[in-house]
């Protein structure tokens, strides 16, 4: 009955792996200097230990979820919109669940130019502050979340807005390693079955 | 008829009490819980993401978040009631028509006042820029601080909190302005903690001014000029940041002071959690702002001619692959690719580098392929008569795919 088996193990969290580049492949070029930076030895591993670059790049492996898990986790950033009876916000929402940009009617600087707070101009406008919010903080693509949200007419000039405002409505694919046969056994290698009772690592690169 | 009736009812009987006497066990579950009990994953991360409440608390280093006073947002309330009654009309036709578009400059305006420093304060936490610069102290931003480098004439290409800008937008001194009494003093640095060639938990530091009198940054004391951002090839996207720091008292900085025309990477060494421990008396840091750069042709201009080195360039490792235990008998996998999967590297690259010195001929020049494509057509010609196992290496080797593929041996 062993139908529950993982077949990958795989750290939760992204944010533990950081862009890693190994001496392998680093080079220089150029003339040889003459100025003070003539000897300066330079790190073969080098660690950008931005939290965020690896999403940029599209590296970071995204959360998949279940098979048949609706709302899907496959993200990184998410787009929300939120219409209830008395506001109108729209937020843009991290895969570890924080907030990264909101707006909101609730906000008195966007209130008070607004006739009513949850008509279509509202959600309207809401759409491009929230992009140019967007803009700002370095989010230029987000994920489109719950689709039925979208089919209103609110909702429709929402998204309209937010694509007017050079927010991309798409996510970049993730950039995954190209197979390639035979393993290295005497460097870095992960196979099944060989370390069960040993901790799991956070970082698989060595 | 009866009789009959009676053996068929037996039979039934017996296949009911049959049917009743089934092997029944308790369910067994792989790891012990049951699904109600077992955790979700929001839960998992919960419980790997709990701290200390004492320990793991965030210090406010900052000044004190000033809240909007409340009776003076009723009475603009109530200003807003009487001045939406005057032009209900129009503002109503507007919304109908679609044609109300929020100036988005105003709404700016009072959203740096208000709302600001709560967002920008969840977006440097976003960041990591109190994990990287402070240790995880925090402070919010109690003066806006606006940033700009020239892009043209016309236009200005700003810092926000995270937005993207070229690197050969940000070659020159950027423009810095704040609102400040001309009594108090000030100290503004740019460092970046994503770029250092030798220890990565160090920053380079690219610019320092301090003494700052109000906000005449001219009039200040500048201690290290202003280097253009050189994120390294290959190495994706890193952080500069501005912060600005308050100080109580006119600082004697002899300690931090650069060279003039400092260009030595080594002297640019810099790291903010030292440089505001050894003054934390004095300093209070008061507004941050952060640009994130990629690599750009200007980079090496700045490499060659600015800092005087040859230009590094780096390549993203793949973490290794993962490989389930290997099997007997796999089902519907080609035997001779899923062997090659578990074979050592090295002997494959063996059989490669043989097959390739069967054609070479040392004394002669290696022969230019004209027309790559050909080897298509050779390898439908051979694979029509070798046996379909033996197909796909065959595709692979004429294709140059999998490790045929020698390009990689090759850096530019």
């Amino acid at each position: 009955m062993n139908f529950l088996t993982l077949r990958i193990r795989l750290p939760l969290f992204s944010e533990a792996l950081t862009c890693k580049c190994i001496g392998k492949q680093f080079s220089t070029c150029g003339v040889l200097g003459s100025g003070e930076n003539k000897d300066y030895v330079i790190n073969p591993d080098f660690v950008n230990r931005n939290p965020r670059n690896l999403e940029q790049m599209a590296l970071a492996r995204k959360r998949q979820g279940w098979k048949f898990q609706s709302p899907t986790r496959e993200y990184y950033n998410k787009l929300v919109f939120d219409k209830t009876s008395k506001h109108t916000s729209g937020k843009v929402v991290h895969w570890t669940g924080n907030t990264v940009v909101s707006a909101s009617t609730k906000e008195w600087a966007i209130r008070r130019h607004l006739y009513s707070v949850k008509d279509v101009s509202a959600a309207q406008n809401i759409g491009s502050i929230l992009a140019q919010r967007c803009l700002e903080a370095g989010v230029s693509c987000v994920f489109l979340g719950e689709k039925e949200n979208f089919t209103s007419e609110a909702g429709m000039s929402f998204l309209k807005a937010v694509e007017e405002g050079c927010i991309s409505l798409q996510e970049p694919d993730v950039v995954e390693a190209e197979y390639k046969p035979g393993i290295d056994y005497g460097g870095p290698k992960r196979l099944g079955g060989e370390d069960k009772d040993t901790p799991m690592k956070d970082d698989y690169q060595f | 008829m009866s009789q009959a009736m009676k053996r068929l009812k037996s039979v039934l009987q017996n296949v009911i009490t049959v049917d009743r006497q089934q092997v029944r066990t308790k369910m067994y579950w792989p790891r012990k819980i049951e699904p109600e009990e077992e955790k979700t994953h929001a839960q998992r991360i919960a419980e790997m993401k709990q701290t200390d409440p004492e320990l793991d608390k965030l210090i406010n280093i900052g000044f004190p978040v000033t809240k909007f006073d409340r009776t003076e947002r009723k009475k603009m309330k109530h200003e807003l009631k009487e001045s939406i009654a005057e032009k209900e009309k129009e503002l109503e036709r507007a919304a109908r028509t679609r044609t109300l578009n929020v100036p988005l400059e105003e709404v700016k305006k009072i959203y740096t006042q208000e709302m600001q420093r709560f967002h920008w304060k969840s977006l440097a936490e976003h960041y990591g820029i109190y994990r990287d610069l402070f240790d995880n102290a925090m402070f919010y931003q109690c003066v806006n601080m606006d940033i700009y480098y020239d892009f043209d004439e016309e236009y200005v290409s700003k810092v926000y909190i995270g937005n993207r800008l070229k690197p050969s937008e940000v070659k020159s001194k950027p423009y810095v302005e704040y609102t400040a009494d001309p009594d108090t003093w000030w100290t503004i640095a740019m460092t970046a903690p994503d770029s250092h060639l030798q220890d990565n938990n160090m920053e380079y530091l690219h610019w320092l001014i301090g003494n700052i009198p109000g906000n005449d940054l001219d009039k200040g004391e500048e201690l290290c000029n202003y280097l253009p951002p050189f994120p390294v090839r290959g190495t994706g996207y890193h952080r500069y940041v501005f912060v600005l720091y308050k100080q109580n008292r006119k600082i004697d900085f002899s300690k931090d002071k650069r060279p003039e025309n400092c260009t030595s990477l080594q002297d640019r060494s810099f790291s903010t959690l030292e440089f505001y421990r050894s003054l934390q008396d004095d300093l209070t840091p008061a507004s941050v702002n952060l640009f994130q750069s990629d690599w750009d042709e200007s980079v090496r201009d700045t490499f060659w001619n600015i800092l005087d080195m040859k230009e590094p360039r780096f390549e993203f490792k793949h973490p290794p692959p993962y490989h389930p235990l290997q099997k007997w008998y796999p089902h519907r996998q080609p035997f001779n690719l899923y062997l090659d999967r578990y074979r050592d590297i090295k002997d494959l690259n063996e059989e490669v580098l043989k097959d390739r010195l069967k054609d070479l001929k040392p004394f002669e020049p290696p022969p230019q392929q004209k027309y790559p494509v050909l080897n298509m057509i050779r390898y439908k010609q051979i694979s029509g008569v070798q046996p379909t196992w033996r197909r796909p290496k065959l595709r692979h080797k004429y294709l140059k795919e999998m490790h045929w593929n020698d390009s990689e041996d090759k850096i530019i």
